[in-house]
């Protein structure tokens, strides 16, 4: 649920900071519904701080639906507070810049141990 | 000479063929005499191959040689040639041939080897599974063998969690019916999947004390040790005498020991994310954000930390936003205590942490106690379920009792990893009554004993671990009938 919560998070998907008012709520879902009608690339995805995000539409109307409502908007823009800015998100993650952290899975471990055919 | 020659062969055949049919199902010892039935067969094929030797010019003796070749080795036959290909069928019989490698469980073993088989084809045939499944179903009793047939079959479907039950329970079974070569290949699977999932401490866990290893398991679990930084992981030289140990045909690529070099050395994964003193707010969503991208225990007692200082200084700001926006119900801080209460516990649930252990009150307590209560009532449930099935006396096919039997151990071990022996010693009872009721019944009227033994070995073990002398004596008693 609550990756949700920023991964999907209104102000993310309208690309506006907690403190938008309700015209450039509106005025921003306008306008992004205009980009995805005519397929601009820009509009196709938007920044989280989990990293980018596929927009669509539906997605565009269901924020701009959300944040009239001034109890979901309170919660949703608790969840806006970090910029939608991977790099900011990280800083505080020993290893995130660079080198790794958490060990990689094997994908082709399955074929190259005998279990699946091999590539 | 011809005559003593086709006698010799008719009789290797013979001692072949004895065995394949059904194994002895009333008793969990294997089919037995295994050893003299071994040495005769080999003994009647060096015989052959000399009368061969002796009868024949050396190019009709190559010929024959050859084409006596899936009958003299049929195991290294079946291994190199037919499962690589992915025949199942001719697999599976040339596997019922192995009187060495499935010398225990030769029908179980060959069923187990045509599942492999199958995994090996580029799209599993549903055909050959459904073949396979008659041939598991035919059997007088369910053998670990079987079982491992079933979990390779459930891996062939795309069915992980099941494939991982079945073949994590092999070990369970009688030494008596259970061949080296099926522990060995079991752990193959196992550690292979962890790999695939980068979960090393998994393959680190599953290879640690075990009898029945693999060159290839140990090279993997030389890298997972490398991977996580393990105290006694190899240096560069050992990994290399690891790989090179595998045989050739079965090594796998370099780019397996540029994995084990190429990681940082464990502690950083799991370190806490060091707190920025700025807003607590925003250090509690950073650190949360951490978290989802990599969990690890500290990343999560981190968040929890951070959540509880940021929830101490966030009532006045909701009440701010509410009068400003006109909202007149306002938002309850307890609603989002409770989000990021059972946000926390999913997390812990899904990466396998143990909230027990990490618990320092607050909310990591509270999440603790939320996933307690759900696991707990979840267990109940489940074994409240199959005792209400077996007082119905509605009974199950052998692999479905199985099935059965490793759902509730999963969800069992799920609550005792999470919950510790706190939890363990509370559900153990709940568990008990309804899977002793079960072993007994596949025991005496189902004649699939070597299950039911397997079933009674684990009750045994989780008794003794919960402390419940009662049912761990009890358990004594059946395992010794």
């Amino acid at each position: 649920m609550s990756r949700s919560r920023i991964a999907e998070n209104p102000f993310y998907v309208l690309e506006l900071r907690p403190d938008a008012t309700a015209a450039e709520i509106e005025r921003a879902g306008q306008k992004l519904l205009a980009m995805l009608e005519i397929g601009l690339e820009a509009a196709a995805s938007y920044p989280t701080p989990l990293g980018g995000m596929p927009r669509d539409p539906d997605q565009v109307r269901r924020a701009v639906d959300e944040l009239r409502d001034p109890e979901r908007r309170i919660v949703h823009e608790l969840w806006a507070t970090l910029q939608p800015d991977i790099e900011a998100t990280l800083q505080l993650v020993p290893g995130a810049h660079g080198e790794r952290t958490e060990p990689d899975p094997w994908p082709g471990a399955m074929a190259a141990l005998g279990w699946g055919r091999r590539r | 000479m011809i005559g003593l020659l086709l006698l010799i062969v008719g009789l290797a055949v013979a001692l072949s063929i004895r065995g394949i049919g059904p194994p002895r199902a009333s008793t969990p010892v294997g089919p037995g005499g295994g050893w003299v039935r071994v040495t005769l067969w080999w003994t009647a094929n060096v015989l052959v191959i000399l009368l061969l030797g002796v009868m024949l010019p050396l190019r009709l003796f190559t010929i024959a040689a050859l084409l006596l070749l899936p009958i003299l080795l049929p195991w290294p036959f079946t291994r190199a040639l037919l499962i690589p290909l992915g025949w199942v069928r001719a697999t599976y019989h040339a596997a019922r041939l192995s009187s060495l490698e499935w010398r225990r469980d030769r029908a179980g073993g060959a069923a187990f080897s045509g599942a492999w088989a199958l995994l090996r084809q580029p799209e599993p045939s549903a055909a050959d599974r459904g073949w396979l499944q008659a041939r598991i179903a035919d059997a007088p009793a369910l053998s670990p063998a079987h079982l491992g047939a079933l979990g390779l079959l459930a891996a062939s479907r795309g069915d992980l969690e099941e494939a991982r039950a079945f073949l994590e329970a092999i070990p369970l079974f009688d030494d008596r019916i259970t061949d080296p070569l099926l522990l060995q290949r079991a752990l193959d699977w196992l550690v292979a999947d962890a790999a695939t999932q980068g979960r090393w401490a998994r393959v680190i866990e599953l290879t640690r004390g075990a009898t029945e290893i693999s060159a290839e398991a140990l090279l993997v679990a030389g890298v997972a040790q490398r991977v996580v930084g393990h105290p006694d992981a190899p240096g560069d030289a050992q990994l290399q005498i690891l790989w090179e140990r595998v045989p050739l045909l079965r090594r796998p690529d370099r780019e397996l020991l540029a994995r084990a070099g190429c990681n940082a050395p464990s502690g950083v994964a799991e370190a806490p994310p060091a707190a920025d003193g700025g807003d607590p707010l925003e250090t509690a969503l950073k650190l949360y954000a951490s978290l989802l991208e990599r969990p690890s225990p500290g990343g999560l007692a981190a968040a929890a930390a951070a959540w509880e200082r940021a929830l101490d200084e966030l009532q006045p700001w909701l009440h701010a936003r509410a009068e400003q926006l006109g909202a007149r119900r306002g938002v309850p801080l307890e609603a989002i205590r409770a989000e990021i209460e059972q946000s926390l516990a999913a997390i812990a649930e899904a990466q396998g942490l143990s909230l027990a252990e990490l618990s320092r009150g607050g909310l990591l307590s509270a999440a603790r106690d939320r996933l307690r209560e759900d696991r707990l009532s979840t267990i109940e449930l489940a074994a409240e379920g199959l005792q209400r099935r077996l007082d119905a006396g509605r009974w199950l096919p052998a692999a479905d009792e199985a099935r059965e039997w490793l759902a509730l151990a999963r969800l069992y071990s799920e609550g005792v990893r999470s919950g510790g022996d706190e939890v363990r010693r509370l559900v153990f009872r709940a568990v008990h009554h309804p899977l002793c009721t079960l072993s007994v019944e596949l025991f005496n009227h189902r004649g699939e004993r070597w299950l039911s033994n397997a079933m009674t070995r684990w009750l045994l073990i989780e008794a003794r671990a919960a402390g419940d002398l009662r049912a761990a004596e009890l358990q004594e008693r059946n395992l010794r009938l």
